[in-house]
């Protein structure tokens, strides 16, 4: 049983390029849900826009990076104003729904035969963010960091991952400053009072709608980046990796970190990720050693048992701790509007 | 889908034959090459030597039923002297089978030249059957005269394919309902009850060796119970604390997810077949150009008697107009001495048994996966709120309405995206009438 060999797994997946993604996406669903009180399932179709606005201009139409940058945002948006004007005005519970539907819309789209020419099918973009790795000034395939505690800790990562790792974290950093900005300002408590009591801010003459409105796509701004993020150190854009489960997967981290809090998501995704990392290099270590028996678990059951973790635990902190690691438990209005 | 009901239809001849046995002879494919005689005589078909296959690397449809792209040659057969062929793949994969049109003996055509190449998906010692359909020249015009390619006949099949998905749906959709009407809950967890009754169905059936009705009954039985527990032990403790709605459906979706790994693990990822009516090729009868198979038939007759009686019900019966109430205003009904947690835990057994049902002919008219409930979810809502949320006799047309649509649509778009269409009409009614068709505006809040 290697204890540190976990310890070290553990740790380097809680800041892995995964949990950068996640950590994106969630601060835009806790904008979403957890300062204004919608309920966007639709998240990952934020992503899918972002990471196929990207790929679409640099793959199939030979933009630079930047240019399909700007696309993938501008896709983003897109989606936001062409979801958000027919469903902000319906319940809770329907724009969920209604959500989910699009993102679901969006993956079969781009995964038909008939647009392979643009999306490239089922078989997705590969390979169109290369000049993100030559603005590497790292070696890419040399290792950087230490092995620490006596070479027990393994933190050592090649150039090519503190790269992608570096980016990540520092667009998480704008991203929690944006939030900060954005909710200690005047606009930021104009969203709490509709998440508190929509037709109390109606009444004091604020235009719900279009702060529904713009914050729907300012998070799904967040969840833009995050697709984009995801695509270009993939190097390439999967359309199955847009699935309904992702959003779900987010919105538990956003959950475990805590709703209405600017470092909920981050360090809920952090934690997630950890969580997975863990029990999934336990797991193994014990089905290999025989602890547990082959006849009870197999190798391949292992990456299941962590999807059932994944579930019970956001079955767990609803019923228990609805609030997270940092949330406050008066601020989880989530149930003010029936 | 598509391709399992086609098979069923088109006289049980062209489409892949999804029957698969489990061994640890590696991964491959077999078949038997034969084709319909024009003598009129000779019912059986006969056995050709010497036709060869290629399988190739393939990109199939999401479904794993429909041949994308074709790669690399990755294997060859020759049929021997009863047909037989058998071929052996690297590994496990999505391939491609192609008939080798040019080794068959002259006047043997393949009916339908689109499927000249099948799709194969492959999991770990899988050995997939595949058949192709072929006949004698004056046997392969008839068969295709009797398919009849006119866009009229091909849409009456497949309203009946799209009425019967329909059914299945609304199998699925008016338990969701009727527990939306009486606790407020969507419930995102119904997918897992639709794919649980479709496996404990399963394992009574394949696993235990009982025939394939009995194993139903007792699925049904089952899944009412476990509609029970999960009422009991979860939501009426969370309804008793007053956690509000919202809470409640991401803990129901916490629970699809747990639940859906749960059977995963205990399932695998493969599609399993039912050992009875899996494949049946015999037509009850003939309306026209639609040839009905029995269990198309039983599919459709069974669900439309049960989701007819259980509208009536709900208006006759003493127990259907309490429920109504309870629906109605649960406050109200308790107070004219209508037991509200009782109502609502009949409601989860009712549900759980028609979900059930539900799953098992989605079982029986496609395979059984571990994913058969959580594909079908969202069609499941698109039903229910076309039809309005809460409204028995709404979510049946709903039902009917998306499952036809859905089918219908590949008249038009790729079968790929036959889904999107439902899922468009889904997020429209929900922008211009949330109520859906029949249900009333004051339920929206």
């Amino acid at each position: 049983m290697d204890l540190m060999d976990i310890v070290s797994n553990t740790l380097r997946a809680g800041i892995s390029q995964s949990a950068v993604i996640y950590a994106l996406a969630a601060i835009g669903l806790n904008l979403h849900f957890g300062f204004t009180g919608l309920l966007n399932f639709g998240q990952v179709g934020f992503m899918a826009a972002g990471a196929y606005g990207l790929g679409i201009t640099t793959y199939t139409y030979n933009w630079p990076l930047w240019a399909g940058i700007l696309a993938g945002l501008a896709a983003g948006v897109v989606l936001g104003l062409l979801l958000g004007a027919p469903t902000l005005r319906l319940r809770a519970d329907y724009l969920a729904i209604v959500t989910i539907a699009a993102g679901e819309i969006i993956r079969l789209v781009v995964r038909a035969a008939r647009l392979r020419n643009i999306t490239g099918g089922s078989n997705g973009l590969n390979g169109f963010a290369d000049s993100f790795q030559n603005w590497n000034p790292l070696d890419p395939s040399a290792a950087y960091g230490a092995r620490v505690f006596e070479g027990e800790l393994n933190l050592r990562f090649t150039g090519a991952d503190l790269w992608e790792m570096a980016v990540g974290w520092s667009l998480v950093a704008v991203a929690v400053f944006v939030m900060w900005l954005l909710v200690t300002s005047p606009w930021g408590r104009v969203l709490k009072s509709i998440r508190e009591d929509e037709d109390a801010a109606r009444a004091l003459g604020k235009n719900v709608f279009r702060f529904k409105m713009q914050s729907l796509i300012l998070g799904g701004t967040f969840g833009t980046v995050a697709g984009m993020y995801f695509a270009t150190v993939n190097n390439s854009v999967q359309p199955d990796n847009y699935s309904t489960p992702v959003t779900f997967f987010a919105l538990t981290a956003a959950i475990m970190g805590g709703l209405g809090k600017v470092f909920g998501p981050v360090v809920g995704s952090m934690l997630f990720w950890m969580i997975l990392a863990f029990t999934d290099n336990l797991l193994r270590q014990l089905v290999s050693e025989g602890h547990i028996p082959s006849s009870l678990m197999e190798n391949v059951q292992i990456g299941q048992v962590r999807f059932m973790l994944v579930g019970l635990g956001l079955v767990l902190l609803m019923v228990f701790r609805p609030q997270g690691v940092f949330g406050d438990k008066r601020e989880i209005a989530i149930d003010a509007r029936r | 889908m598509l391709w399992a009901i086609l098979a069923a239809i088109g006289v049980g001849l062209f489409g892949a034959d999804f029957a698969s046995a489990q061994d640890d002879d590696g991964e491959g494919t077999q078949g038997i090459i034969q084709y319909r005689s024009d003598d009129p005589e000779q019912s059986d078909r006969v056995p050709l030597e010497g036709v060869d296959v290629v399988v190739y690397q393939a990109e199939l449809s999401e479904n794993g039923r429909e041949v994308i792209e074709v790669g690399d040659e990755v294997a060859t057969g020759t049929s021997g002297a009863d047909g037989a062929f058998s071929v052996d793949v690297p590994g496990p994969g999505d391939y491609a089978v192609e008939l080798q049109v040019d080794t068959l003996p002259d006047g043997v055509e393949l009916v339908d030249e689109e499927r000249q190449q099948l799709a194969l998906r492959l999991t770990t010692n899988e050995r997939t059957n595949v058949l192709f359909n072929l006949a004698e020249g004056d046997a392969a015009s008839q068969i295709r005269g009797r398919e009849g390619d006119s866009r009229l006949d091909r849409g009456a099949r497949l309203l009946v394919d799209g009425i019967k998905f329909g059914l299945i749906i609304g199998m699925c959709a008016i338990g969701l309902s009727l527990i939306f009407g009486t606790t407020g809950l969507v419930n995102f967890a119904h997918s897992e009850m639709i794919t649980f009754g479709a496996v404990i169905a399963f394992f009574f059936n394949v696993t235990l060796g009982l025939h394939l009705i009995p194993a139903t009954i007792i699925a049904m039985v089952l899944g009412g119970l476990a509609g029970v527990g999960l009422d009991l032990g979860l939501w009426r403790p969370l309804r008793h604390r007053g956690v509000g709605l919202v809470t409640m459906m991401i803990i129901s979706i916490g629970l699809s997810i747990l639940l859906r790994y749960a059977i995963l693990y205990q399932f695998g990822d493969r599609s399993q077949a039912y050992d009875q009516y899996a494949v049946q090729t015999e037509t009850l009868f003939s309306l026209g150009p639609i040839d009905m198979i029995p269990k198309d038939a039983i599919i459709i007759g069974l669900s439309l008697v049960l989701l007819v009686a259980v509208s009536v019900a709900l208006r006759v019966t003493k127990l259907g107009k309490a429920m109504r109430a309870v629906s109605d205003n649960p406050d109200l009904a308790a107070s004219t001495g209508i037991d509200v947690n009782r109502i609502v835990t009949i409601v989860w057994f009712l549900a759980g048994v028609l979900v059930t049902l539900g799953g098992v002919f989605q079982g029986l008219s496609e395979s059984v996966n571990w994913q058969n409930g959580f594909q079908i979810l969202l069609l499941v809502f698109a039903a229910v709120t076309l039809g309005g949320l809460g409204t028995d006799y709404g979510v049946i047309v709903g039902s009917l309405v998306v499952g036809a649509l859905i089918f219908l649509s590949t008249l038009w778009v790729a079968p790929e995206l036959k889904n999107v269409g439902a899922l468009l009409v889904l997020v429209v009614i929900l922008m211009i009438r949330p109520q859906g068709i029949f249900g009333r505006s004051e339920r929206i809040g």
